[in-house]
């Protein structure tokens, strides 16, 4: 079970990365982040929206409502240019965090 | 039957009631809704329980609540706040200035003022928590237990029946003696209290209104929130989560004072016993499911 502080903060450079590959809507976010993680991050609805709302106040992604093949309105949501900057930051913070801490895992095996 | 579309109507209802009044917001939430039931149904659910899993799902949705609750929060904090809280705010604050207009000619008084405003600091400190503490309850809806936001809606109907014009302790009671199935139901049947005999029970203590209130949503009572405070207290203790009809009844009969306690006192019932009962129960399996 991953932290709730390790699930807030990478909810959002996880949620610019799945929309970087093309729109999506938020069941289908919910159900790919569970796919990837092999089951380990199993988000709520609770946490997602509020995410999504707040990074398209701030102008990082938009969304329309479109048909999906069911017939049903979804609303999509797709990256903007200010959510590729955010992004590419975020995953420079992401590996300067990942390096640090490989590098010292690594120096505790030697 | 099962009516799927008549259930996500009422579904809706109830997030608006839960105060999330964005159209756009509640399409999306309804859009997830209807995913989470076809993948459920899919994998051979029955309908009406792939339906009560979605909602309860959505309805764990706390940070959604969270992020309404916030866009109200100045107006509840402005006309929301207690009268007491008010009340020791201004005197507070009338203390502090009084001393900062005797302190301009008394050297003395100078060190009460400091005195005087540290006071004032620490007053308006606990009035907020208070406030805050109870105001609570109405804008984390979403730690109820599904049954009991059902017995909130009918402890609102029961109210409006009676042509009152606010959700009292009272209708607390009722509302929650509406759901056949549920163990704050069976405890009080068991100890001999039925709707019918609450209802009498009312009608002897507070009367029926003469005219039927036009207020869209009826305000709870200062003791209805309070028991719904203790509610969530009481689930805590109990290290559950979500708020249960028999937290609630707990709630109740913790405000012996209110009218619910009041009439189930007229009814013999005695309070030690529902809270063992509910207590005893509590170790059980969570009702029907």
């Amino acid at each position: 079970m991953f932290r709730k502080e390790l699930v807030a903060a990478s909810a959002e450079p996880l949620v610019l990365s799945l929309l970087a590959q093309g729109e999506s809507y938020g069941y289908a976010i919910i159900q790919e982040i569970k796919a990837r993680s092999g089951q380990q991050l199993q988000w709520t609805e609770g946490m997602l929206y509020p995410v999504l709302h707040r990074m398209e106040a701030r102008g990082w992604i938009k969304s329309h409502w479109a048909k999906s093949e069911n017939g049903r309105e979804r609303k999509y949501y797709s990256l903007r240019a200010d959510g590729k900057k955010v992004l590419a930051e975020q995953h420079q913070q992401w590996a300067a965090v990942h390096s640090v801490l490989a590098g010292l895992r690594k120096e505790l095996h030697v | 039957m099962f009516d799927i579309n008549h259930a996500i109507i009422q579904w809706r209802r109830k997030l608006t009631d839960a105060g999330i009044d964005n159209p756009d917001v509640i399409a999306e939430l309804e859009s997830h809704l209807r995913d989470e039931i076809e993948a459920r149904t899919a994998a051979g659910m029955e309908p009406e329980r792939a339906f009560e899993f979605a909602a309860r799902k959505i309805g764990q949705a706390r940070g959604l609540q969270q992020e309404f609750a916030r866009a109200r929060g100045w107006r509840n904090l402005m006309f929301r706040t207690g009268a007491g809280a008010k009340l020791s705010m201004v005197v507070a604050l009338c203390l502090s200035a009084g001393l900062g207009v005797v302190s301009l000619v008394d050297e003395n008084a100078r060190r009460w003022f400091v005195f005087g405003l540290l006071a004032a600091g620490f007053f308006a400190l606990f009035a907020w928590r208070r406030s805050v503490r109870l105001g609570a309850v109405d804008f984390d809806p979403e730690a109820l237990a599904l049954s009991t936001s059902e017995a909130l809606v009918l402890a609102r109907e029961e109210a409006r029946g009676f042509n009152h014009d606010f959700v009292g302790t009272e209708h607390l009671l009722l509302g929650l003696l509406g759901e056949p199935d549920g163990r704050a139901t069976k405890v009080l049947a068991g100890l001999g209290v039925t709707s019918a005999a609450v209802r009498a029970e009312i009608e002897k203590l507070v009367g029926v209104g003469v005219e039927r209130s036009s207020a869209l949503k009826l305000p709870y009572t200062p003791r209805a929130r309070q028991a719904l405070a203790l509610a969530h207290e009481e689930a805590k203790a109990l290290q559950q989560h979500r708020v249960e009809a028999e937290h609630v009844l707990l709630g109740l009969i913790r405000e012996p004072t209110g009218v619910a306690g009041r009439v189930l006192a007229s009814l013999r019932v005695d309070p030690d016993q529902v809270r063992q009962q509910i207590l005893h129960q509590a170790g059980g399996p969570a009702g029907p499911t």
